[in-house]
């Protein structure tokens, strides 16, 4: 994609090379912090599953660069940074200061998801702000590592408006202190805090650097530069989508308490160069863990449209812009006080799936089928015995992924929005009296296709010698991915207690629950497969040999749902036979 | 080198002069407070401490609060470092594991300052009627500490005159009762503010090194008349065994041990073999144990005596830790008032053969919280209410238990109806005296009460209270109260409740809370029948129950006690 020479006569002559240079400075900048944050943190949430992000704001808060990380953060960033400022007054703001937010009313997502941010100053001027968000595996609130059925926003755990964390460079001992008492894995966090702290050093220590290099003046240009780039370069892309309505309805499963599924409903307008979604007839928000924030629900919104564009393209103001959003207050798209949200990224990421099955119909080859559409969070706690320290534990489970046009679903990945990592099962049983019993790919839990949806993934947790509080927070109680141009669905999630115990000692549990466990107790979390593309019977046979023989789907499904015939002596594939019955089948079956 | 000469006169004036900038220091708090529970149900206590740390004046509040502060307030001042105050400094606390109670209950702690010179510390804690947590109002059957509400270590909320607006907002953004509770803080600063200027006030007066040497022997005073109280009572060991009816959780009752040793020591409050603390609301901080062990001792003794650390040294308690009496890290802490005043009525029990002329019978011996809160629908407000229920008091060896008031270190005040209905989306439908719930004796327990909550609003309602198994007991042949019973009353029909529960109520729904009656002194048939036929005229017993508890027989149509059946009843005819 060509680079367009700037069309104001007025500016400076933008030099394309130096404008890549200092692009990537910018990105780089916040990579860096990444790298900072990620070396210095203390959980295995961030340092290990990346459960974090990065990113630099210019003087007047508008995105200008941002790490590879959580684009679910990276999204709320965008409201979060210029309401705290705005809210804490930038005046009051001094060079070496830094804040710490949460506050999920005030463009935040869940409360675990903290913010530290500060201001950067080079020659007594301002020259924007660096930010860091992580995951923090416990504050406070109803359950270890804060994840439960929760009603309302007080129950979840600590809500941090603006306040400032460091004053000058100096940490706010009283405040840190304030903080640090409601949250039971003390020492881990502080640690992460300390994390956050670094990074948002080491990112104003190469703000300046570049400022020293190219002067304030040239550094102002190119970061309009950048967003004017990205500006265009949206316009264009967006130009490609075809123009007109899209609509999709969608729900997730179980709130937790009721048997009220969550109606999640959006209409996408693509006219020209703007797009614009409306979540109108969503449902109202409730007393229960399903209610997105409005910043979780913009998140939702870039990431989809992102993720239909070239993969070049930056992200930063000049993007951010061109997402026009209606989610009305007060709905399970953009909750209220004191709406609970701890579950509001299961709805936000079911929002990302609607989205994209919104777009099927008019770009087909761009968009996946159903995924897990979830993030699937399991959070524990257990006191040590010997240091009495509160350990926190907290992940993100993956899940098959919706297979596309021309290619299969991965295996147990994390889906759109959320980019965190596998917790290794050595790390996690170094660091806690645990042991992860099993981990393995589900067989015959993909969503069957021309192209098959991911398969699902099982962990099973094991606390063989302490009482443990164990959280679950996920969905796809109901029903599993859906598939999509004729695929077929995915497997459901299952939760279960004592998996492998006799009928009343094995108990189903439900996807939003906290269970105080005995010792000796299993939970088994067991996600769900993605939806599959096109009908089971085109699939390739041989790929479906593939599949049987990588133990993936067992023979007697390979006829089921494929109708491919394979011998089980020899493993290979009776090809009269499948095409005779495939033949048959399309016949009579009617397809979804 | 001769010493300092104690004028008695300019003694008693000096003492006084603290009590009453102790006094001063809660009428400020009371008249610029917002909530209810702190203006007019008086749950707040303020004290004045030496610069030592020692406790010297306490206004008369609540003795559960001043018991509790004593050890909470010298801790929190240590944690912080008094090398790290200065002028105009306050610092807030309120965790339960360093030397304080429930979440509710928040220190203000003042250092006092005179020509540069510490000379004291002015503290006031109130009971905030909402800290966050699980519930409105921050009660409910919660598992640990996490889930109460906000946990404070001491921070210094003022800082050199000025509030600190940082910290204030972070406090005040986990607390649903915004408006009222900063309110309610405000007060606090207020309460400390008068303080400060009426101990500089007497040392104006007095002197530096006379103020010192008064304050140092007021609680030298109180040291030497204490140890004569002491020595005055009767040596022995005494003990008692009781429990919590209901854990909230569990059909396990929570067993409770007390012993109490009175030697040439002194008194020492032993509760070994109390049961281990759980993940349920019924857990004790030390600092609740020994409140409940310093009200115990005070009863007994001459009354001005005054309180101070001159009185509280000779509080010696033994509390296991890991048990309901001194519970550690993370056990939730918002039920141990009620375990806390249970072990009252226990050590009352336990000195009932030594001392039987000193002690009363059983009482409620819980807090018996109501606490209600939701989105008030006319102000888009949150509100949150909080108040405990009266109850009988236990009947003593020559008079009966008071009729529905609160019982031992537990001082708060009714919620007037008005009030209450006018500050809050809530009508009180019956409030009332419980006919036949009094532990008949020769003199009666206090009759329970009843109070009857109707919401038109969907509301989040808590249950903090106890007695859901047995009333309170008797005392030499006097008979157990009644028991409580907490009822939720929808669409006719009315469901029991646990004592210690959290319901979602729905418009027109209503709670009913009926409380215990106190323990009875003393055989019902030896009871005067002209107290009986009183009782009756006035509908607190019933003539049925005349008749079979006390064996007296009403004419009710003469108004009076049929002598001749009364007679026969009880000796047998």
């Amino acid at each position: 994609m060509a680079v367009d020479k700037p069309t104001n006569r007025k500016k400076k002559t933008i030099d394309p090379i130096q404008f890549e240079v200092v692009r990537s400075a910018l990105i780089q900048v916040t990579e860096e912090m990444a790298a900072a944050l990620r070396r210095s943190a203390y959980s295995t949430n961030v340092k290990t599953r990346q459960d974090f992000s990065c990113a630099f704001f210019d003087r007047n808060c508008r995105p200008v660069s941002q790490a590879f990380t959580q684009p679910v953060h990276l999204g709320s960033f965008v409201e979060l940074i210029p309401t705290s400022v705005m809210n804490y007054g930038a005046d009051n703001l001094e060079p070496g200061d830094m804040l710490v937010v949460n506050n999920p009313f005030g463009g935040g997502s869940h409360l675990n998801d903290v913010t530290v941010f500060g201001p950067v100053h080079q020659n007594g001027e301002l020259i924007g702000y660096v930010a860091s968000l992580a995951h923090h595996v416990d504050v406070g609130g109803g359950a270890p590592a804060s994840i439960g059925p929760f009603r309302e926003i007080f129950q979840e755990g600590i809500i941090i408006p603006p306040v400032k964390l460091v004053k000058r460079g100096e940490i706010n001992e009283d405040l840190f202190k304030l903080v640090i008492s409601q949250i039971r894995s003390k020492r881990v966090t502080t640690g992460d805090f300390r994390a956050q702290i670094a990074a948002n050093t080491v990112g104003a220590r190469r703000l300046m650097e570049l400022i020293d290099k190219y002067g304030s003046k040239d550094f102002d240009r190119y970061v309009e530069a950048v967003i004017d780039y990205t500006d265009r370069r949206t316009r264009s892309e967006i130009a490609k989508i075809p123009d007109g309505t899209y609509t999709e309805k969608s729900f997730l499963d179980f709130d937790g308490f009721s048997d009220d599924v969550v109606n999640l409903q959006v209409e996408i307008t693509v006219d020209g160069e703007n797009v614009f979604f409306d979540f109108d007839g969503s449902d109202k928000q409730r007393r229960a863990p399903v209610n997105s924030t409005k910043a979780m629900t913009f998140a939702a919104c870039a990431y989809a449209l992102r993720a239909l564009m070239a993969p070049d393209m930056p992200v930063n103001e000049g993007f951010y812009r061109h997402i026009k959003m209606n989610a009305k207050a007060g709905t399970v798209v953009h909750a209220i006080h004191p709406a609970p949200v701890v579950g509001g990224w299961e709805t936000q990421v079911r929002v990302n799936d609607m989205l994209f099955r919104a777009f099927a119909d008019g770009l087909p080859k761009k968009v996946p089928s159903s995924t897990k559409a979830m993030m699937a969070q399991a959070g524990f706690g257990i006191i040590d015995r010997e240091t009495g320290e509160y350990h926190c534990n907290y992940e993100a489970l993956a899940g098959g992924y919706g297979a596309r046009a021309n290619s299969d679903g991965p295996d147990a990945v994390q889906q759109h929005g959320q980019n965190t990592e596998n917790a290794p099962v050595e790390e996690v049983e170094s660091h806690f009296p645990m042991r992860v019993s099993r981990l393995s790919l589900i067989e015959n839990s993909e969503g069957p296709g021309k192209y098959r949806g991911g398969l699902g993934m099982r962990r099973d947790y094991q606390f063989p010698d302490d009482p443990a509080t164990f959280t679950i927070l996920s969905d796809r109680d109901i029903q599993g991915p859906q598939g999509i141009f004729g695929g077929l669905e995915g497997r459901k999630a299952y939760y279960i207690l004592n998996p492998d115990c006799p009928n009343e000692q094995s108990i189903e549990l439900s996807s939003k629950c906290v269970i105080d466990l005995k010792p000796g107790d299993t939970v088994s979390f067991q996600t769900p497969g993605g939806g599959g593309y096109g009908s089971p019977f085109e699939r390739d046979p041989r790929a479906v040999l593939k599949d049987v023989i990588g133990g993936k789907i067992s023979i007697d499904r390979a006829l089921d749902m494929y109708g491919v015939v394979i011998t089980k002596s020899t493993r290979e594939i009776d090809s009269d036979s499948t095409q005779k019955i495939r033949q048959s089948r399309t016949k009579t079956r009617r397809l979804p | 080198m001769i010493e300092p000469k104690i004028e008695p006169i300019r003694f008693e004036v000096i003492r006084n002069a603290l009590s009453q900038a102790a006094e001063e220091m809660a009428i400020a708090l009371r008249r610029s407070a917002y909530s209810t529970n702190v203006k007019t149900r008086q749950d707040f206590s303020c004290a004045f401490f030496d610069k030592e740390l020692r406790s010297v004046a306490q206004a008369f509040t609540q003795p559960v609060h001043l018991g509790s502060f004593v050890r909470h307030v010298p801790i929190a001042v240590k944690r912080y470092g008094p090398e790290n105050l200065s002028q105009g400094d306050m610092i807030l606390s309120n965790d339960p594991y360093g030397g304080g109670v429930h979440l509710n209950d928040i220190s203000l702690i003042g250092p006092v300052y005179y020509r540069n010179q510490l000379v004291g510390y002015t503290a006031c804690l109130a009971h905030h009627v909402d800290v966050g947590g699980g519930a409105p109002a921050s009660v409910g059957a919660f598992k640990e500490v996490f889930q109460e509400g906000i946990i404070i270590p001491p921070i210094k909320l003022v800082n050199k005159g000025k509030v600190d607006n940082d910290l204030f907002r972070l406090v005040l953004s986990q607390i649903r009762s915004k408006r009222e509770t900063s309110g309610d803080f405000r007060a606090q600063i207020a309460s400390n503010i008068t303080g400060a200027i009426r101990i500089k006030e007497i040392i104006d007066r007095y002197g530096l090194e006379e103020f010192h040497l008064y304050v140092n022997e007021i609680i030298e005073y109180t040291d030497r008349r204490t140890r004569a109280e002491v020595e005055r009572l009767p040596k022995g060991v005494y003990k008692a065994e009781g429990f919590v009816d209901n854990d909230g959780f569990s059909d396990d009752v929570v067993k409770l041990k007390i012993k109490v040793t009175i030697d040439e020591e002194g008194v020492t409050f032993d509760t070994s073999g109390s049961d281990s603390q759980r993940r349920a609301p019924v857990n004790s901080t030390f600092a609740q144990t020994f409140s409940a062990c310093a009200y115990a001792l005070r009863s007994l003794m001459d009354k001005d005596l005054p309180v101070n650390d001159g009185f509280y040294r000779y509080v010696k308690v033994n509390a296991p830790e890991g048990t309901v009496t001194n519970c550690v890290h993370p056990a939730p802490v918002v039920g141990g008032w009620e375990t806390h005043v249970r072990l009252n009525d226990l050590i009352f029990e336990a000195m009932a053969t030594a001392l039987p002329n000193e002690v009363c019978a059983g009482t409620k011996s819980m807090q018996c919280h109501s606490g209600f809160g939701g989105e008030n629908p006319e102000t888009g407000e949150y509100y949150c209410f909080l108040e405990t229920l009266a109850g009988g008091y236990g009947a003593r060896s020559s008079s009966d238990g008071p009729d529905a008031v609160q019982s031992h270190g537990q001082n708060t005040e009714n919620a007037p109806i008005e009030e209450t209905e006018s500050n809050y989306p809530v009508q009180i439908m019956r409030y009332e005296l419980i006919t036949d719930s009094e532990g008949p004796g020769e003199f009666r327990g206090g009759l329970g009460l009843r109070r009857d909550y109707a919401f038109p609003n969907e509301t989040t309602f808590t249950v903090l209270a106890d007695r859901d198994k047995a009333g309170p007991r008797g005392l030499f042949e006097g008979q157990t109260g009644s028991k409580s019973v907490y009822a939720l009353i929808q669409n006719g029909q009315e469901h029991h409740l646990s004592s210690k529960t959290t319901v979602q109520l729905q418009p027109g729904d209503v709670i009913s809370y009926r409380t215990s009656g106190g323990g009875g002194y003393g055989s019902p048939m030896k009871r005067d029948p002209d107290a009986v036929l009183s009782d009756v005229l006035q509908g607190k017993i019933s003539i049925d129950r005349a008749r079979k508890r006390y064996g007296v027989v009403i004419d009710i149509g003469r108004q009076s006690v049929d002598e001749i059946q009364t007679e026969r009843l009880r000796n047998g005819g």
